[in-house]
Parts: C-alpha cells; sequence; structure tokens
C-alpha cells in the first residue's frame, strides 16, 4: 500500500520534534466532517528553537513557495504570524502563524487534543468546537459555507457519545 | 420511538447537510478518515490528468 503523503508530512514534523497543531480541511476531515482538501495547515509555534526545527522540516520535504518555487521560507517568516503556502515532495503545506482572528499556536492549544492517526503516529487537532470557533471568527465566505456541516458533525458526534 | 426512528433515517438535516455522510465518516477511525480523504484526493488528481492529458491530445490535433 502506497504510503499516505499526509502522514509524511506529519512524520517528518514530529521527527523534528515541531511545535504544531492540524487545522484546516485535514483537521475536519480527522474529526468526522466529509469535506475534501488539498493541502495540509498547520499553527505552529513561533518560539525560536520550534522555528530551528521547522526551518530543517522544510529542507527535509523540500519545501518551496507555492506561488515562487525559486523560494523558501526562513527563520523571519517563520516567526511571524504569516501564512506560509508551500509545495512539498508530499504535496501542500501551508504554515500558519495564526488563524480566525489572530489566534497563535499558544491560543489554540486548550482547543485541541491528540488523535491517533498511524501506529506512533499521533498529533494535536483542533477540536469542532475549535474549528467552528475559528471559522465564525474570519466570517468570510468559504468558512461560513462549512459551518453547518462543521456544526451537524458536532452535533452527531456528541449524539454518538451521549 | 418512532420520531427517533424518522430522525435516523433523514438524509439531510435543516439546513441541507448530508446526515448520512457523517454518520458514515464517525464510524471511522482518524487514521481511516484520512485514507478516505487521500484515496478521494487521488481519485481526483488522476481525473484531472487524464482529462488535461486529452485535452492537450485534442489541441494538439486541431492545430495539426
Amino acid at each position: 500500500m502506497q504510503q499516505s503523503r499526509i502522514r509524511s508530512i506529519f512524520e517528518t514534523l514530529l521527527r523534528h520534534q515541531v511545535r504544531f497543531l492540524v487545522v484546516g480541511g485535514v483537521a475536519a476531515v480527522l474529526r468526522g466532517a466529509p469535506v475534501s482538501t488539498f493541502d495540509v495547515d498547520i499553527v505552529h509555534s513561533t518560539e525560536p528553537e520550534n522555528v530551528v526545527r521547522i526551518l530543517d522540516v522544510l529542507e527535509d520535504l523540500d519545501a518551496r513557495y507555492r506561488f515562487r518555487p525559486e523560494l523558501r521560507p526562513g527563520a523571519s517568516h517563520l516567526s511571524s504570524p504569516g501564512h506560509q503556502l508551500l509545495i512539498t515532495r508530499f504535496g501542500p503545506l501551508d504554515i500558519l502563524g495564526n488563524i480566525g482572528n489572530g489566534r497563535r499556536y499558544e491560543d489554540l492549544l486548550p482547543l485541541t487534543d491528540e488523535l491517533s492517526v498511524g501506529s506512533d503516529v499521533r498529533v494535536r487537532v483542533l477540536t469542532l468546537e475549535g474549528q467552528i470557533a475559528v471559522k465564525e471568527e474570519v466570517g468570510g465566505e468559504k468558512d461560513v459555507a462549512m459551518l453547518p456541516l462543521l456544526r451537524r458533525t458536532l452535533e452527531e458526534s456528541r449524539r454518538g457519545k451521549g | 420511538m418512532l420520531r427517533m426512528v424518522l430522525r435516523d433515517m433523514t438524509a439531510n438535516g435543516d439546513d441541507g447537510v448530508d446526515l448520512t455522510l457523517i454518520r458514515w465518516m464517525l464510524s471511522l477511525t482518524p487514521e481511516e478518515r484520512l485514507e478516505e480523504l487521500e484515496s478521494f484526493v487521488d481519485f481526483v488528481r488522476e481525473a484531472r490528468n487524464v482529462n488535461a492529458a486529452e485535452q492537450n491530445s485534442l489541441n494538439f490535433r486541431n492545430i495539426a
């Protein structure tokens, strides 16, 4: 069986002990929402030692900017709250300094828990409640369109647990 | 009881969201959900590539 590209990205991040949270479409899927997406979105800690680790990961993944493949992000980009939209040898990867109303890694951490996505591969994933809160904050057309699906998934997931 | 059965058989919520898909996704483990996503994305990519190749060959024939 072909190795999962998304899992390969996670494994590389974990191998380098990067502090990150899975958000966006992949987080929605991992929580049970029937959506599709082509990129992996993560929010990272912008602490200097974490930025150094991410730079090693990006080297391993041969990551480049999607809009300018001749460029690679540097430490200053990864220390900022900005969004780095990259293409790697395992597919698109968005490294986000913040999401929603300026929520950074430390703000989002309480809204996450760990999920297993393979043997020995456990990643911190934004909860459905967290995803809904962020999308409500952003309020963009795409975000608002996703809200009914996320809310229903949350409802069904609670019903299943109840 | 009847109400519960009817609710469980309903495919769409008031907002048009397909509940059967959500229930199916929730019946899978996170690992299986990831596999479903990737197999879907792979299929779309493959279909796109085939279509692009066919389109190119069509354009080439039109030019020739």
